[in-house]
């Protein structure tokens, strides 16, 4: 993943003009409190009151005729109610979407910076177990030869060597090199 | 000093003062991020206030602190954040409040060598 990648989920996405703004709120109640408030509809005027004499023909309620269908239909004569759910269509198959990308890259990102801190803070001179490193010696006396650490080379002319035992007060893995 | 008043200050004053600290930094980095790259969404004060001392409690906690970008996710999507901008603040939220302390955790240690 590269570096360019992580900047192009990051772009910002032009808005169109006009976009509304989409307020985030954990209380609903007060959710839309700062908007404006909406003007009341027009309530329409009442009509001014017939005249004296004004008669006007108003339907009546007719009672319905309550009868009783000849024949019930059967549960399986009737339509379904619903119908049936198309198949959902298939997903087109991706390789790894922007938010994963996002994601990933950026827990890189915050994973390096915390090695990188607790490696940067580590003092030698609070002997916390950093730095140090291998003292392998450049010479050695041929008629005596060196005791070295394993990981280092034995420097010329003691080429050969044999395990050792640890020189006193000394911890690790070391050899003799001899001529 | 007493040992009552070195235990007030280190299990009481020191953790509510963190608290108070990651709360205020978290508001501020979540109002920058709102206010520069986000700014298609627009949050109530209380609401950003409520998610900032949340996720400072969560960060302060060890191991938890690990996972608080995922609890700031899940308050974000609560308030009606699309998951895939929340999951997008709630990790660049995480990532520049650790920049900034370790920041200040290294200029500080650095101060103490010297």
């Amino acid at each position: 993943m590269k570096f360019g990648d992580i900047l192009k989920i990051m772009r910002r996405r032009k808005l169109p003009p006009g976009t509304k703004i989409k307020r985030l709120t954990l209380y609903p109640k007060e959710k839309y409190s700062f908007e404006k408030p909406e003007k009341a509809p027009d309530i329409p005027e009442k009509p001014a009151e017939n005249p004296k004499g004004h008669w006007q023909w108003v339907p009546t309620r007719e009672k319905p005729e309550m009868k009783a269908p000849e024949k019930l239909p059967y549960f399986r004569d009737l339509p379904p109610k619903y119908e049936e759910p198309a198949p959902p269509p298939p997903a087109p198959k991706e390789g790894m979407s922007d938010a994963k990308f996002f994601a990933v890259g950026v827990l890189v990102i915050a994973i390096a910076i915390v090695i990188a801190t607790i490696i940067g803070t580590t003092d030698d001179d609070w002997d916390w177990g950093g730095g140090g490193g291998l003292n392998c010696p450049t010479t050695c006396n041929s008629t005596v030869g060196v005791t070295v650490d394993q990981r280092c080379p034995c420097p010329s002319p003691c080429l050969r060597s044999f395990k050792s035992t640890n020189p006193p007060g000394v911890s690790g893995n070391y050899k003799q090199c001899y001529r | 000093m007493t040992d009552t008043g070195l235990v007030l200050i280190l299990f009481v004053l020191l953790p509510l003062g963190l608290w108070g600290f990651l709360s205020l930094l978290s508001l501020a980095v979540f109002w920058l991020l709102f206010k520069l790259y986000f700014r298609e969404y627009e949050m109530d004060t209380k609401t950003m206030t409520r998610i900032s001392y949340k996720v400072s409690v969560a960060f302060l906690i060890p191991i938890l602190n690990l996972f608080s970008f995922l609890i700031a996710r899940r308050l974000f999507v609560k308030s009606g954040m699309e998951k895939k901008d929340a999951l997008k603040i709630s990790i660049l939220w995480f990532v520049i409040t650790i920049v900034i302390i370790a920041t200040i955790v290294i200029w500080d240690l650095t101060f103490i060598v010297k």
